[in-house]
Parts: structure tokens; sequence; C-alpha cells
């Protein structure tokens, strides 16, 4: 008689790695949109981080998701003066969008949603969830709403 | 109503299957969108979801 646990643990496995949602073809996506997104807030911060008024920093952290596993993934750091602020993606299964970053200051977190749009992709900020949802596009005037929102305030 | 029409074969029924699935799937999603108190969990990892429920569980609990 066959081992059953090892029967059970096979079929589990056959069942994951069959062909249905291709969640390594969605990582790929996922990651090359975070580095798009920070590219493009990299380039809105550009006078800035010239002046010296803000410094930017990618390092790597690790996400652990169901059906794509562990991977790497850059996060984006922001130092004005002592502040800091980072850019942390929380995952590409989320609900209701194609991924999330987090934008955590010392103040407050704001989320960043990133939507498909055919085979693009666009990046929106929650502005409010209820009692009706509300987004904007993420360019340089919500950027510098999210950062008032995220950082402490202006004395 | 319930007559056959045609010749389906599994394939036809698996791929009609298949597009239900995916209505039901875009149907959840966009009620999920549109409709507060839903919306709150736009962008929520399934942990999160879990995380929340949990809580609620807990404290019809106490």
């Amino acid at each position: 008689m066959k081992d059953q646990l090892v029967e059970f643990l096979r079929s589990k496995k056959d069942q994951m790695t069959s062909p249905g949602t291709d969640w390594q073809a969605k990582k790929k996506a996922w990651i090359e949109s975070v580095h798009g997104l920070y590219a493009q807030v990299e380039e809105m911060l550009k006078d800035s981080k010239e002046s010296g008024d803000v410094k930017l920093q990618r390092r790597k952290m690790q996400i652990t998701e169901d059906f794509v596993g562990t991977y790497s993934i850059p996060r984006l750091e922001l130092n004005v003066g002592g502040e800091r602020v980072e850019f942390r993606p929380m995952g590409v299964t989320v609900l209701g969008a194609a991924g999330r970053v987090d934008v955590r200051g010392e103040r407050d977190v704001v989320t960043l949603l990133r939507q498909e749009v055919g085979a693009e992709s666009k990046w929106i900020m929650i502005l409010q969830r209820v009692p009706k949802l509300r987004t904007a596009q993420v360019d340089k005037e919500t950027l510098k709403n999210v950062l008032e929102q995220v950082m402490l305030p202006l004395h | 109503m319930l007559e056959r029409r045609g010749e389906p074969d599994l394939n036809a029924v698996w791929l009609w299957f298949g597009f239900q699935k995916e209505l039901i799937g875009a149907a959840r999603g966009n009620f999920a969108v549109s409709n507060p108190p839903y919306t709150r969990f736009i962008g929520q990892t399934r942990r999160e979801i879990e995380d929340f429920f949990d809580g609620q569980q807990l404290s019809w609990n106490c």
C-alpha cells in the first residue's frame, strides 16, 4: 500500500504547480512595477536630491506570500534631515489591486496600490476608504501630500 | 431548456466552467471595490483580513 501522506503531499504540490495563474510572471511584473514606482519617485525628487535636502537609498528586503513564495524586493528609504520615510512593498496578492506599497513615516502610513490597466500598470494613492473609496494618481502633487501626511508636521 | 445543443465535449464544458468562474471572480472584485464597508479591505493581504476577522471573533467571545 502506498504511503498516503506522501501521496497527499505530492498531489498538493502537483496542484499548486499545475498550469493556471502564472505566479512567477505575476511576481516578475510586480517587482518591475515597484522599480518603476521608485524611479518615478526618484525623478520627482531629483532637484531635492541634488540640493542635498533628501537622501534616497534602495535596500533589499524579503517578502513571503501564499502561492508566490519568498522573494527579494527593494524598499526605498528617504532621509530628510533626521527623519526617515520608507516605501515598503507589502505584496502582490492583495484584495482588489495588483500590489501594494506602504509609505511609512514617523507620523502615519499611506497606502499606494498598483492597478493593472491592460498590459500596463499604474500607481494610485488611497485618500479615503470609507464611506466611499477615494483615490488619486501618484504624481508630484500627491507625493507632496503623501509626505506631508506621513512626516512630522512643520513647526 | 436543458436539451443538449451541439456536441459539447469535456473541453467545451471546462471552458464554460472557467468562463463562469472568471465572471464570478470579476463580480466579487467589483463588489469589494465599490461597496462600503468592503472598501476598507482594498489592498489588504489575506493575513491582514484574517487578523481583522479573528479580532472580531475575539471581541464577540469576550
